[in-house]
Order: structure tokens, then sequence, then C-alpha cells
């Protein structure tokens, strides 16, 4: 392990899994920074966090990653942490009717916790179970124009699309950081506990190294 | 923190290596390069004997308590023998047997938990389960003396196991007796009698106990059928309930191959839905799952020779029916201690972590100060360690262990858990000191504790005993509401 992530970035972005219980969610996020996946994973418990750095349009991102607990007792705990989250990452389940159903709610908790204009992708998890799909693919793609998400289908056992969702919404979180026109995302209320990072000013966090500024053009 | 694997002939590391074993007998492991530190056994996770003692070492030492205990123990530990050899060698042989027969004489006079200063951690008395899994961790050929201490060995564990032996099998159980013997262990064959006696769940009593336990079970069983109507009879919270409880049971305590079996899975989902709905107030909240698995674990292993390979299959059903229940009102009695970790918004945990918080200012302030410098939160980092008593955090085997002493404390699942999450974050104070927000972060949610055994469990368990030695006035203002909660609900319970 190393102790102290002194490497280089451009910018820094701080993003937030969330869904029902048992979508994924954590594993999508041990595809995403460790290449690792697990059929033995155990339910989060309030929230849990990665990082990784990756490399989009000759820029350097480090995204902070909070995987949070699906489960509705832990939302208390949990939505403190969509404040300063400049993407979200909503998870469903391809193969779970009930979990693509609360798809809603979950964007009502987004809207009533997270900042204005926070960047959401709808992720269509375990895509690898075909034969028990029971949410198609166009009914997803549908429901997500409509509501102007992002969508994607990935699956976290074969790795597929894992990387491209996050690359994609990475990317799109970049390019609407780097709009001239595009307003601060900086909520009104006071940070929440657990918030660790607000991308529009440099953060306690990051111990002097290059500013995650994200407004910076 | 330091990953070497290599011995290192430092006085010092030696003598505290000996002194954290405190079971006497054996040397340090000299060939530490095997990469895979547990071994699975029977599929259950077992530490092997290639340990890391100078990462423990190093922790431990960050808070200067350990060196005080090596040079201010009362046994033969001599920091200032630089010739201290790392296999069994005669000298490191005398001091052991040293070791042996000071605690020999604290395990056959009457000794009440630990007294305050820093130099009792080593007289407590090893527990009976370090001891055999020491007699099975020798390192090489035994020579005469490894056969005596051996001796020795099996003469502790033999004093111990025939106290409890005495103890339980009485007319009438004395319940203090059971708790300070307890304390510091319990042998696995009298575990299940004296967890349920700890937990009030069985009746000091010896003549009451048949009746009590008949009655609670059929209790238990008359219940049953609210988990068997059909899913369109139960209400929508029912039904949330149980299909929430079938996620988590499949996942819990993956590592651990009888929570896998199919039989012990629904029993499992039985008790957890059970508690859910005669609890609404709570209701299944993840993690109580985890808190009904060491009581399934333990009550099964009343019934079979070897739990760490039981063929489930093989159980007769009546037996398995008795482990459920008991599971069930066991689980019930700990959480009405704790229910107010799991309603809305978990008041008892954020007094917790406010607890924590305040006792960390007191015990290492430059701690405190760099997780507040790097906006590290308690409730980021340790909300998890309230949530599932750091049983996501250690070894399941030694997480039994642990409830040995925390059912024999007066609180011990919600007050002294607090003393010992302090001395669980201070041992990685030099870890995490060098690191940032992010690295703290993932270094504490998997700290490294793969490897332990029950020693880093008592040193452990010493350590928060000695804070709260120091420091329990100062928090008694924070002391929880369950003493009220606890009693209320013990009460209604116990009708």
């Amino acid at each position: 392990m190393s102790k102290g992530s002194q490497e280089e970035y451009d910018y820094l972005y701080k993003i937030v899994l969330i869904g029902d219980s048992g979508v994924g969610k954590s594993n999508l996020l041990s595809r995403f920074t460790r290449n690792e996946f697990s059929l033995e994973t155990k339910s989060t418990i309030g929230v849990e966090f990665a990082t990784r750095t990756i490399q989009t349009e000759g820029k350097t991102i480090k995204a902070q990653v909070w995987d949070t607990a699906g489960q509705e007792r832990y939302r208390a705990i949990t939505s403190a942490y969509y404040r300063g989250a400049v993407g979200a990452l909503l998870v469903y389940d391809i193969a779970k009717q009930a979990t693509y159903k609360s798809v809603e709610r979950w964007l009502t908790e987004l809207r009533e916790n997270a900042d204005r204009n926070i960047e959401i992708m709808l992720v269509g998890n375990k895509s690898d179970l075909r034969h028990l799909r029971e949410v198609s693919t166009d009914e997803a793609k549908e429901f997500s124009e409509k509501h102007k998400l992002t969508f994607i289908e990935t699956s976290a056992l074969d790795s597929s699309n894992v990387e491209l969702a996050f690359q994609n919404i990475l990317t799109q979180i970049y390019h609407l950081m780097s709009r001239p026109s595009h307003g601060p995302i900086i909520s009104d209320e006071p940070p929440a506990p657990g918030v660790q990072i607000d991308p529009s000013e440099p953060s306690s966090t990051q111990g002097g190294q290059k500013s995650g500024c994200g407004m910076c053009n | 923190m330091s990953n070497s694997h290599s011995d290192t002939n430092s006085p010092v590391k030696e003598a505290f290596w000996r002194f954290s074993r405190k079971s006497p007998g054996i040397a340090k492991p000299v060939n530490n390069t095997h990469p895979h530190r547990f071994e699975k056994f029977n599929g259950n996770m077992i530490p092997n004997r290639k340990k890391d003692y100078d990462s423990i070492y190093n922790s431990n030492n960050s808070h200067g308590q350990f060196s005080s205990h090596l040079t201010t123990s009362g046994d033969s530990i001599n920091i200032h023998n630089s010739n201290i050899a790392t296999t069994t060698t005669t000298t490191t042989t005398t001091s052991m047997t040293a070791t042996t027969n000071t605690t020999v004489t604290n395990i056959t006079g009457e000794t009440t938990h630990l007294s305050i200063s820093t130099s009792s951690t080593t007289s407590l008395p090893p527990s009976p389960n370090s001891l055999s899994s020491s007699l099975n961790s020798s390192n090489g050929g035994i020579d005469t003396s490894q056969t005596s201490q051996q001796q020795n060995i099996a003469q502790l564990n033999n004093n111990r196991t025939k106290k409890f032996e005495k103890l339980l099998t009485g007319s009438n159980v004395d319940l203090e007796s059971l708790k300070s013997l307890g304390w510091r262990g319990i042998p696995d064959k009298y575990r299940a009698m004296s967890w349920k006696i700890l937990l009030g769940y069985l009746p000091t009593n010896e003549e009451r106990r048949d009746e009590h336990l008949e009655r609670k079970r059929k209790e238990y069983r008359d219940s049953l059928p609210q988990y068997y109507i059909c899913d369109e009879k139960k209400n929508e919270a029912d039904r949330k309930t149980l299909k929430q409880i079938q996620v988590d049971v499949p996942r819990t305590n993956p590592g651990v191959p009888l929570f896998q079996h199919p039989k012990i899975q629904m029993l499992l989902e039985r008790i957890l839905y059970i508690w859910s709905i005669r609890h609404p107030s709570t209701g299944y909240v993840q993690g109580i799952n985890d808190l009904a698995t060491p009581f399934i674990w333990v009550f099964l292993s009343e019934y079979v020779e070897d739990i760490m390979c039981c063929q489930v299959d093989k159980i007769e059903s009546n037996m398995l029916a008795n482990v459920e229940a008991d599971s069930y009102w066991c689980l019930t009695k700990l959480l009405d201690g704790i229910q107010d970790h799991y309603t809305f918004a978990q008041p008892g945990i954020q007094r917790m972590l406010a607890q924590l918080k305040g006792l960390l200012e007191k015990i290492n302030h430059s701690l405190c100060a760099h997780l507040a410098d790097q906006d590290a939160q308690f409730i980021a980092f340790a909300f998890r360690w309230m949530n599932c008593l750091l049983m996501r955090e250690i070894p399941f085997p030694l997480v039994i262990r642990m409830w040995d002493t925390y059912l024999s404390e007066k609180e011990g699942f919600s007050v002294f858990h607090v003393y010992v999450c302090a001395a669980f974050l201070v041992l990685w104070s030099d870890d995490i000191k060098q690191r940032d927000f992010p690295d703290i972060m993932i270094f504490l949610q998997k700290p490294p504790t793969q490897n332990w055994e029950e020693r880093e469990i008592e040193s452990l368990f010493s350590t928060a005993f000695y804070y709260r030695s120091l420091y329990e006035e100062a928090q008694s203002h924070l002391k929880s509401n369950n003493s009220n909660n606890n009693n209320n609900n013990n009460n209604n319970n116990n009708n």
C-alpha cells in the first residue's frame, strides 16, 4: 500500500455510487479501482472509499469514488456524501426489476441532497446475466433520455463497460466544468460531515498538491 | 507499516515478541517468507505461524505503552539481553518458563481483570485457546525444553478448564465469578453455556434451566408461522424486510463455509426476519446479520465434535432447531442493549463516534490533529467499527474470543467497545500519520489484521482496559443511555 497519494493530477472529482442493495455497486468500484471482482462481497456499511486516476483528453483526472450502502436505514448517513459530488452512478440490476423501479426514488434523493448540476449516469449492472434479464435495454434507455441521464449497461463480473462507464462520466464532468458558461457546482449549504472535496476549490485533503480546480478553463 | 517479514535480532523486539506472546514455549518463527500467512483449514481461516512481529512491535510502540511494559513488568523478560536467539534456545526457554511460573501463580490465584498499572498486562493469564493454538504452532522439532513447556501449558489449560467446570456445574452459577473468569477468554467447551448465562438467557440456577429453555424454544417455534405465511399475506414493509434479508444472508460471513450451507442460511434468514418483525422500531438493518453469526457458530459447536469441519446435513433437525431458537434469543438480548445503534439515524452509533473522538483527543492528540488536518472524519472510517462491532475488521475466530470479554463486561458492546476502538485506532497511529486523506481511508477500511491471533486481541483489550481506567470518569457524561434501555428491554424480555 502506498503511503500518500502523491501522484500529480489536473482535476479531482468526487463521484458517488448509489442504488439499491445488492446491485453490485461495490464490485463496480473494485473493478474500476483495483480490477478486482468477488462473488463474496459483504454488504457495504455506511460508505466506502476508493480512488483512481485516469487520463482524458490530455488531462489527468483523479476520481474519488464513494460507494454507499444501499439500505434505506443508512440514507441519513450516506446522503451527506452526495454534497460536493460532481457525478453519480445510479446503479440497478438488469436481472431485478425492483431495483430498476427504485431508480426514480434515487433520483429524488439526489435532487434533494446533491448539488444542482451533478452529472448522473444510469448504470444497468450485471449485463452478464442475459438469461435472467428483467429490464430491457430500450426501456432503460428511454427512461434516461426522458430524465436527461446518460446510460450504460455494465458487468463488473466480466468487466464489460466498467472502464467505459467511469471514463465517460469523468469526461462529461470535465467538459461540463470546462464550459465557460457553466455555473459553479457549489452547494448553498455548509459542507456535510464526511464531505471531503469541493471540486471548485483546493481541498485540504490534497496536501498542497496541484489543485483539482474544476472550474478552470 | 513495515511489511518486512525478516527476523530481527533486536533485543527489544525479541523481548516484545515474547512479552506479547504471553503464552510460553514457542520460539519466534525463523522463516517468515511464506507469502500466505493465513491458511485454509477445513475451509476456515486459521492463522498460521508466520507472523510479522516487527509490525506489531512498531505499531504498539507508537504510544509507548508496551515499551514500558517491558521495563516494568514483574516477569523475567530481559530487554537488555542482546543475545536472545531467534530460535528456541536455552536463553529463551529459561525466561519463558519463568513467565509461565508467573502466570501459573496468577491463574491459580483469584485474579480480577486487570489492575491499572501498565505492568499488569503481563499478569493476564493466557487464554486456553491461545495456549492450545500455540501448542499446535511448534515450529520445528520438539526438544526436552519444549516438551516441558508444553506440559506447563497443558497444565495451565487444565487448571483453567477445571475452574470453568467447577463454576458451571454447581447448582447456582456465580455470575460475577463467571464474568471475572470469562473476561480473559472462555474454553470452547464451556463457551455456549457461559454466553447464555452471561447474556441472561439461561438462568444461573440450574434447576430452572431445562424448563426455561424448553419454554423459550417453544416460544420461538410458535413465532415461526409468521415467517412461513405466504408473501401475499405479508404486509409491504415485511415483504421488503424479507427481501433485504435475503439479499444479505448469502453474503454474510462468506469466508466461513458454515454460513454458506443452505440450512444455516435458512436458519439465519428466519432468525433475522422474526427479530425484525418483532422489533418494528428498529427493523432489520444491514450488519445485524453479522451479529447473529457468532451465536450460531458457538451454539452449534455444542452439538458437533468439531465445529471447524462440521457437516450440517448430519446434524439432527431438533438440534438445529435448538441452535436457531437459542441464537434468536441471544441475538435479541444483545440487540436490546444496543437498540439505538440501529434506529433511525442511528443515534447510538453517533454517540459512540463522539466518544471515540473525545477519547482519542486525550490519548493521542497528535493523531487526532492529523486526522482533523486531513479532514478524515470519524464517521467516515469508524462508522462500520461501531455498526458491526469490529466484526468486519477482525478475523471471525477472534471475534468469538472478543465476545467472551464483551459479554463479561457490564456494557461491553456499547461502552467498552469504544475503548477497544480507541486502542485499535492508536495501534495504527504511525501508519495513519504518514498518510494523507485518501490513503488513511483506504488503510482503515482494511487494516492489516488478517494474521492476528489471540495475543493481539488480548493486547488490544488490555490497552482498552488501561484507557478506561484512565479516562472513564472524564467520559462518564458520555456513558450510554443504553443502561436504561437495557434494563427496560431486559425486563420486557424476561417476561
